[in-house]
C-alpha cells in the first residue's frame, strides 16, 4: 500500500488551493471587465438610440427618417451602426445601410425601460441591440396652415439600434488568454514554491532520521540532543520519541542485566559442579572422600534447582500463566509456619523477633502458595539482612482489610537502593551466588503482588530500618 | 609459582585452590573483592585469577586499581559474564586473558602456565639446563633421561629456578613466589629445600653443578661442569 506523503499532500493542497483562488479571481476579473465593457456598449447604445429616436419626424403630412440621411452622409457610421425602424401603423420598415437585406429582431422597449439584448444576424454577426417604441416628433409648425399635419399618435414607431460586439469580444478574449496564462503560471509557481518550502520545512525530519540511524541499539547515552534550530512543531514529537528511546533503552539494559545475572547465577554453580567433579575424578580416593565430594556437587545442584524454580515462577507470574486458587488463609499461622523454618538462622544470628498482633488473627481470601512466597521472602530477607543481635518486628493487624508490617535494622545501617530493589537479581553487592541470595526474592514478591489482590510496599528509614508492608483490601 | 585466586563462590574457589596446589602452585585465595585487592596490592603473584562479580569491590575495579598502581602481574579473568561487551571491558581494563564460566580446570591450569611462560619469556614448555630437563606441562623432571621424583614444594622451587635459569634468585624472591601467605615456614626453609633439591638432583658434587649458591645474593640454576 502506498503510504500517504506529507510532502505530496501539502504540494497538491497548495497547488489546488492556489488554482481555485486564481480561478475565482480570474472569473471575477473577467466578469467585471465583461460587465464593464458591455455596460459601456449599452450606454453608447442607449445614448445613440435616444438621439436617433428624435430623428423620426413628421414634417407636414410626411414621416421622415432623418437619421438615415445622417448615416448615409457618414460612411464610418453607415458601416458600423445597425438601425431598423418599423412603422407599426403601416408595417413599413426602414433599415440602415449596414443591415442590407438582413433584419434585426423587434425589441419593444419603452423610453423608461429600453430593451437591450445580444442578437445574432443570420450571417452570424453578433450585435448588441437596444429597442424602444416611440412616436415621431412634429416639425415645421410654420406650415400648419398650408399642410394638413399627420398625428404622431397615429404612427407609432419601433426603433432598434445595434452595434457590433466584435471589439468587446476580442478584448474579452485577450483578457481570457492573459488570465489563463497567469493562472497556469501562478499554479506552477505555487507548486514549485510550495515544494521548496515543504522540502525545507521537512529537512529537520530527515536530519532526525540521520540522528536516529546513528544511535546504537544498546547505547542509552547516544540519544540525540535537540538542535536549537529544530522546528517548534516537531519538538514535541522528537522529545516524546527521545523519551520513548530512553525508556526502551532502560528496558533493554534491564533485560541485558537480567540475562547476564541469570547466566552468572547458573554458570557459577555449574562451574562449581564441573570443578568439583573434575577434581574428584583426578585421582583414586576413598569411598568416604568420593561421598563427600559428590554430596558437595549435589548441594550445588540443589541450589541451582531452587534458582531455576524461582526463575520459572517469576516467568509464570510475569506472563500471568499461574492458576490462582483462592481460599481462606490465616496470615498469622502462615507467618509462624515460615518462622519455624528460619528458627535456626534466627538463633545463630542472635536475632530477637517481636510479634505485635492487633485484633483477631488476620484471615484473608487469597492463594496460599503465592501468599507464602511473599511472606517467606520478606521474612527471610529480614533474617538474612538484619544486623546481628537486633530486633525483627512483625506487626499483624486485622483492621481495615488487614496488614502485615515487617521491619528490621539492616547490616551497617546501609539501606538498599529502593528504586531498584524489585529488579530481578538486584542485591547490594554484584556477587550473590555464594550467600544463598540470588536477588530474585523481592522481584518474585512484586510479581505475586501483580496477580493477587494486595499491595506490597517497602521503604527505608533514616536509622537503617528497612520496612516492608503488605496491605490487604477491605472486603 | 604463586597464584592469587579471587572468587566468591566457595565450592568453585575450593576446587580451583585444590587443583592449583596439586599443580604445584602456592595459592592465596579470597572470597571478597576488598580482601583480594589487599592481597594483590601487598604480595607478589605470578598470576591472578579474578572473578568479576565480587562482594564489596568488583573485579574490574581491582583490575583497574592494580594497573593504575603499575602492577603488571598477569590477570586471568574467570567470569560467568560471557557477552562480547563484558569480555572487551575485562580485557580493556587490563586483563591478560578472559575465561568464561563454566570451564575445565585443565584449561585454567593451561592458561596459568601460558601466562607464567610469557612472564618469564619461556616459549617452550620444556626448560633445559645442561642434561636437566624440567617439563612445565607434565611437571616432571629428568636428568640424563632418568625421572627424578620431587615433592610438590621441591618441584615448585625447581620450576621457579628453571624459569629464571641463568639469573641469581634471592631468598626473598623464592619466598615470594613459592610460598603462600599462610605458609608458616622458618627463616631457613628456603635453604632447607634447596638442600633437598640438590640431593635429589644427584647429590654431592654433581648436584652442586646445577644450583649454585652466590654468597650474600642467592641461588643460580646454571649448568657448570666440574
Amino acid at each position: 500500500m502506498r503510504r500517504p506523503s506529507i510532502k505530496r499532500r501539502l504540494t497538491m493542497g497548495i497547488g489546488i488551493l492556489m488554482m481555485l483562488i486564481m480561478l475565482v479571481g480570474s472569473f471575477a476579473i473577467y466578469d467585471t471587465t465583461r460587465d464593464s465593457l458591455y455596460g459601456q456598449l449599452d450606454d453608447t447604445l442607449k445614448t445613440s438610440l435616444a438621439l436617433q429616436a428624435t430623428e423620426v419626424e413628421i414634417v407636414g403630412n410626411v414621416l421622415l427618417n432623418d437619421w438615415l440621411e445622417d448615416l448615409k452622409n457618414d460612411p464610418f457610421r453607415s458601416r458600423r451602426e445597425y438601425v431598423s425602424v418599423w412603422d407599426l401603423s403601416t408595417g413599413e420598415i426602414v433599415k440602415s445601410p449596414a443591415l442590407g437585406r438582413l433584419d434585426l429582431p423587434k425589441l419593444p422597449g419603452d423610453p423608461a425601460n429600453i430593451m437591450i439584448e445580444t442578437v445574432r444576424l443570420t450571417d452570424g454577426t453578433k450585435l448588441r441591440a437596444a429597442g424602444i417604441q416611440l412616436l415621431p416628433t412634429l416639425d415645421g409648425e410654420g406650415e400648419v396652415d398650408r399642410v394638413k399635419l399627420l398625428v404622431p399618435e397615429d404612427h407609432p414607431q419601433l426603433m432598434v439600434f445595434a452595434l457590433e460586439t466584435k471589439a468587446v469580444d476580442q478584448a474579452l478574449n485577450r483578457l481570457l488568454v492573459v488570465l489563463a496564462i497567469v493562472l497556469l503560471a501562478s499554479v506552477l509557481i505555487s507548486f514549485l514554491a510550495g515544494n521548496f518550502l515543504i522540502e525545507t520545512s521537512l529537512k529537520p525530519i530527515a536530519n532526525l532520521e540521520e540522528r536516529l540511524e546513528k544511535i546504537e541499539a544498546d547505547d542509552a547515552h547516544g540519544l540525540f540532543e535537540m538542535p536549537k534550530t529544530f522546528p517548534l512543531e516537531l519538538t514535541g514529537l522528537a522529545e516524546k520519541y527521545r523519551d520513548l528511546l530512553l525508556r526502551i533503552s532502560k528496558v533493554r539494559l534491564r533485560e541485558r542485566d537480567f540475562s547476564a545475572n541469570a547466566a552468572h547465577e547458573l554458570r557459577t554453580p555449574l562451574a562449581g559442579i564441573l570443578a568439583t567433579l573434575e577434581q574428584t575424578l583426578l585421582m583414586d580416593r576413598s569411598p568416604e572422600e568420593y561421598r563427600k565430594r559428590l554430596n558437595a556437587a549435589l548441594g550445588i545442584t540443589e541450589g541451582m534447582r531452587t534458582l531455576v524454580d524461582r526463575l520459572m515462577w517469576l516467568s509464570k507470574l510475569q506472563n500471568r500463566t499461574v492458576k490462582i486458587l483462592s481460599a481462606e488463609v490465616n496470615v498469622n499461622a502462615l507467618i509462624e509456619e515460615r518462622f519455624a523454618i528460619l528458627e535456626p538462622k534466627i538463633e545463630s544470628r542472635n536475632l530477637i523477633v517481636q510479634r505485635i498482633s492487633e485484633g483477631e488473627d488476620l484471615t484473608v481470601i487469597s492463594d496460599h502458595s503465592l501468599l507464602s512466597i511473599i511472606i517467606a521472602n520478606l521474612l527471610q530477607n529480614a533474617v538474612s539482612h538484619s544486623e546481628e543481635g537486633t530486633i525483627i518486628r512483625i506487626e499483624v493487624s486485622s483492621k481495615r482489610g488487614g496488614k502485615v508490617v515487617i521491619s528490621n535494622e539492616v547490616k551497617d545501617r546501609k539501606l538498599p537502593d529502593m528504586e531498584r530493589i524489585f529488579e530481578p537479581f538486584y542485591t547490594e553487592d554484584e556477587a550473590h551466588s555464594d550467600a544463598g541470595h540470588s536477588g530474585i526474592g523481592l522481584a518474585l514478591c512484586k510479581a505475586v503482588e501483580a496477580v493477587l489482590d494486595l499491595r506490597l510496599e517497602v521503604h527505608g528509614e533514616h536509622d537503617g530500618l528497612f520496612v516492608s508492608s503488605i496491605y490487604f483490601p477491605e472486603v | 609459582m604463586r597464584v592469587l585466586l579471587v572468587e566468591d563462590y566457595t565450592p568453585l574457589r575450593e576446587a580451583i585452590v585444590e587443583a592449583c596446589e596439586q599443580a604445584g602452585y602456592a595459592v592465596d585465595a579470597s572470597g571478597t573483592g576488598d580482601e583480594g585487592l589487599w592481597f594483590a596490592r601487598n604480595h607478589c603473584y605470578d598470576v591472578i585469577i579474578l572473578d568479576l562479580m565480587l562482594p564489596k569491590v568488583n573485579g574490574l575495579q581491582i583490575l583497574m586499581d592494580l594497573r593504575k598502581l603499575g602492577r603488571g602481574v598477569p590477570v586471568i579473568v574467570a567470569s560467568a559474564r560471557d557477552s562480547l561487551e563484558d569480555r572487551i571491558a575485562g580485557l580493556d581494563a587490563g586483563a591478560d586473558d578472559y575465561l568464561v564460566k563454566p570451564f575445565a580446570l585443565k584449561e585454567l591450569l593451561a592458561r596459568i602456565r601460558a601466562q607464567t611462560r610469557k612472564t618469564y619469556e619461556k616459549k617452550a614448555s620444556l626448560v633445559e639446563v645442561g642434561d636437566l630437563k624440567v617439563n612445565l606441562t607434565s611437571k616432571r623432571v629428568h636428568r640424563n633421561g632418568e625421572e627424578i621424583s620431587l615433592t610438590s614444594r621441591e618441584y615448585s622451587l625447581l620450576e621457579y629456578l628453571a624459569f629464571r635459569s641463568g639469573e641469581v634468585v634471592t631468598r626473598q624472591d623464592i619466598w615470594d613466589h613459592v610460598y603462600n601467605y599462610y605458609d608458616d615456614a622458618s627463616s631457613n626453609a628456603v635453604d632447607v629445600y634447596i638442600g633437598y633439591l640438590r640431593k635429589k638432583l644427584g647429590g654431592g658434587e654433581a648436584a652442586g653443578s646445577y644450583i649454585q649458591t652466590r654468597r650474600g645474593q642467592g641461588y643460580l640454576l646454571e649448568f657448570s661442569e666440574k
